[in-house]
């Protein structure tokens, strides 16, 4: 009695196993943190790199050529802008500017003096110094060409 | 053929999002200096407007009249003088309106302006012609002055826009005096 029921349980738990679908093996599972794309991920990044070194070797505003530029024109000329701001500052406030706007000039160096008859300017760029007192013609800081001392 | 993963979204995503930031502050980057390049422009052109109008109801390009004979350039902060130039707005010449740039428009002399008179434009300068000249500082806003002239150079008639000297572009007005 006791074999026929243990032979009956071990049928029917034997059927209830084979009736069960095996779990697939863990390889085979597809984790949220697989790359399966490679390809298209290089790619991407590809394009990322092209796009950023095409826009770095063509910057946007391009670099001036400096290379062409004469040091004493641009002392010159440097100058001639500075004065210009000044002279501007007077025409519209009737005073000159108590200091220089740091806006005014790129120059490495540069001296403003206020004396009694108007100011003094003396730049410097480089080795290369220059001034202007106001009064002066001012174009002649647009005509020099070599003459810097 | 399997899916795309999060993590290959992700990537791919984050590349593609990240060339297209480049791109489009490349294309405002563009736009912003169209914007400036065509604000001088105008100026230019409004200048020349008025330069067009007087020479078209005086015969002239500079007033004529008393106090003014001598006045060659408009505008000119180290002249003490006020110079008077009907119709020309010379908020416009200033460098606030023109990104750092000075603009001046200038009577032609040739013992004053020789850099100017030795440069090919179409035609030759004589006594009283009218030009605009333009300064640049080469300051911190170089690159920003330097790409502004350089549309202008393509933007203007050729040959009206030279570059004289370093720092130092004139405008041949009289090619432009036409345009409206």
């Amino acid at each position: 009695m006791s074999n026929d029921l243990d032979h009956l349980i071990q049928e029917a738990l034997d059927e209830a196993l084979s009736s069960v679908t095996p779990l697939p093996e863990r390889e085979s599972l597809q984790p949220a943190s697989s790359v399966n794309y490679p390809t298209s991920i290089a790619l991407a990044w590809l394009l990322l790199v092209i796009v950023a070194a095409f826009l770095y070797l063509n910057p946007l505003p391009a670099e001036p050529d400096a290379g062409i530029r004469s040091i004493d024109t641009r002392l010159g000329a440097s100058l001639y802008h500075l004065a210009y701001h000044i002279e501007s500052h007077r025409q519209e406030t009737g005073e000159l500017p108590e200091y220089l706007e740091p806006e005014w000039t790129d120059l490495d160096s540069v001296q403003y003096t206020k004396t009694e008859i108007g100011y003094l300017l003396r730049g410097q760029l480089g080795n290369l110094d220059l001034s202007y007192r106001s009064g002066d013609n001012p174009e002649l800081l647009l005509a020099r060409r070599g003459q810097a001392k | 053929m399997s899916h795309w993963s999060r993590l290959d979204v992700a990537l791919v995503s984050l590349a593609l999002v990240l060339t297209m930031a480049l791109l489009g502050y490349r294309v405002v980057q563009h736009q912003q200096l169209s914007s400036a390049a065509q604000q001088v422009h105008n100026n230019i052109l409004d200048t020349a407007s008025s330069v067009n109008q007087l020479f078209i109801h005086t015969d002239h390009y500079f007033p004529i009249s008393e106090g003014n004979t001598s006045t060659r350039i408009y505008n000119d902060p180290f002249d003490v003088k006020e110079s008077t130039y009907q119709g020309l707005d010379l908020k416009k010449l200033k460098p606030g309106s023109n990104h750092g740039l000075v603009l001046q428009l200038v009577r032609f002399d040739a013992a004053e302006d020789k850099l100017v008179g030795q440069h090919l434009f179409n035609i030759s300068f004589q006594d009283g012609d009218p030009y605009l000249r333009i300064f640049t500082d080469y300051g911190k806003n170089s690159r920003v002055e330097s790409e502004i002239l350089h549309r202008l150079e393509n933007s203007l008639p050729p040959q009206s826009l030279v570059e004289i000297d370093d720092h130092l572009y004139a405008v041949d007005l009289r090619r432009l005096l036409n345009v409206e």
